[in-house]
């Protein structure tokens, strides 16, 4: 049978608003390993990098 | 063959409930060979039991050489990214033509799977009779961007690029310029799986001053392990039909750490500063559902 329970929302709300990038990282498990995450832009490129793994998006 | 189909039906039902121990998969196992018995099997063949004995089939595939794979439905939009063995995987779907449910407005929400069970949360479904019914077709219901607070319109994105063969499968959509989810918003969503990380990546460009927007569900409470600061609590564009209530805002800076209550943890980082909003709402099932899905 549906319902409608309580529950919580959560949302991130950017300073910004015109352009914005957001990443976001998920891992489950409680002992986790805290990843390095970074977004680097470039003229030309947006690079999204989890640890040693990068990925290249061009504009 | 009726009797067949519903026989094996109760037998993929039970891999995912807690009722799985009292029942036997040796004979469903020898019946149809399916990959998905196999994690079971191995845990029930720790003790010998008859039907072993008499219905089981001799040896079984090694598990950790069974790997799981990524599906894409060009037609519909639906893409399931998945990494790891049969016994243990993540996977990430997400739609970027059609619907995952009726009449919702959820185009590029993301569903996070650890070993077949929902690990995020979306509302879901609720029901037809409550007075929070409409609440469930918003785009603020699922785990998506959201401009404004309005619901995203009902079109098909772009897929740039797909890799569902590499060690860390990926996936790059992006709105069309001409019909987008958002007028005079152009969206980017990224979603990969890297190592044990379940990774979404979002680049929104508005023409027009814009209230965006990141929503993402997960098993409440959440807790900020993060350097926060709770600030006033100024927020508009919030999606009407939430009726949300008991709203807290914290000041988080360019990146945190959230815990959801399963320990699915989130690290979120951004190039401008932002906010994180919780707020108390209602939703229905389906909150966090399981499936029977898999690649044989």
């Amino acid at each position: 049978m549906a319902t409608a329970d309580p529950m919580q929302a959560t949302f991130i709300r950017s300073d910004n608003n015109r352009e914005v990038k957001f990443l976001a990282v998920f891992c489950i498990g409680k002992k986790i390993n805290k990843p390095t995450i970074k977004i680097n832009i470039k003229s030309d490129k947006t690079i999204i990098n989890i640890n040693k793994f990068n990925l290249k998006l061009y504009k | 063959m009726v009797q067949i189909s519903n026989f094996k039906r109760i037998f993929d039902a039970t891999v995912l409930s807690d009722i799985k121990i009292w029942a036997n998969y040796e004979v469903p196992y020898n019946a149809y060979k399916d990959m998905a018995y196999i994690p079971i099997l191995n845990k029930q063949r720790h003790k010998i039991s008859l039907d072993y004995i008499f219905y089981g089939t001799i040896g079984l595939p090694n598990i950790k050489n069974i790997k799981i794979n990524s599906v894409h439905y060009s037609n519909t939009g639906y893409i399931y990214l998945r990494k790891g063995n049969i016994s243990d995987y993540n996977e990430i779907r997400i739609n970027y033509k059609n619907q995952f449910d009726r009449s919702e407005h959820d185009r590029l929400t993301t569903f996070f799977y650890h070993n077949n069970r929902q690990i995020d949360f979306t509302i879901g479904r609720i029901t037809y009779f409550s007075d929070m019914a409409e609440w469930m077709y918003d785009t603020a219901a699922h785990n998506t961007i959201v401009i404004n607070g309005n619901n995203s319109k009902d079109l098909p994105s772009k897929l740039l690029k797909i890799d569902t063969n590499s060690k860390n499968p990926y996936a790059i959509i992006e709105t069309y310029k001409s019909n987008p989810l958002y007028e005079n918003v152009s969206q980017k969503r990224v979603v990969a799986l890297v190592e044990k990380y379940f990774v979404v990546y979002d680049h929104i460009i508005s023409k027009k001053d814009a209230v965006i927007d990141r929503y993402q569900y997960g098993k409440y409470p959440v807790k900020i392990l993060s350097k926060h600061q709770e600030i006033e609590n100024k927020i508009s564009n919030l999606p009407k039909e939430a009726k949300f209530h008991d709203i807290r805002v914290y000041k988080l800076g360019k990146s945190a750490h959230l815990l959801f209550k399963n320990n699915l943890h989130m690290f979120i980082i951004s190039d401008y500063d932002f906010n994180l909003v919780i707020a108390n709402t209602k939703g229905g099932y389906g909150r966090s559902y399981a499936s029977n899905f898999y690649q044989k």
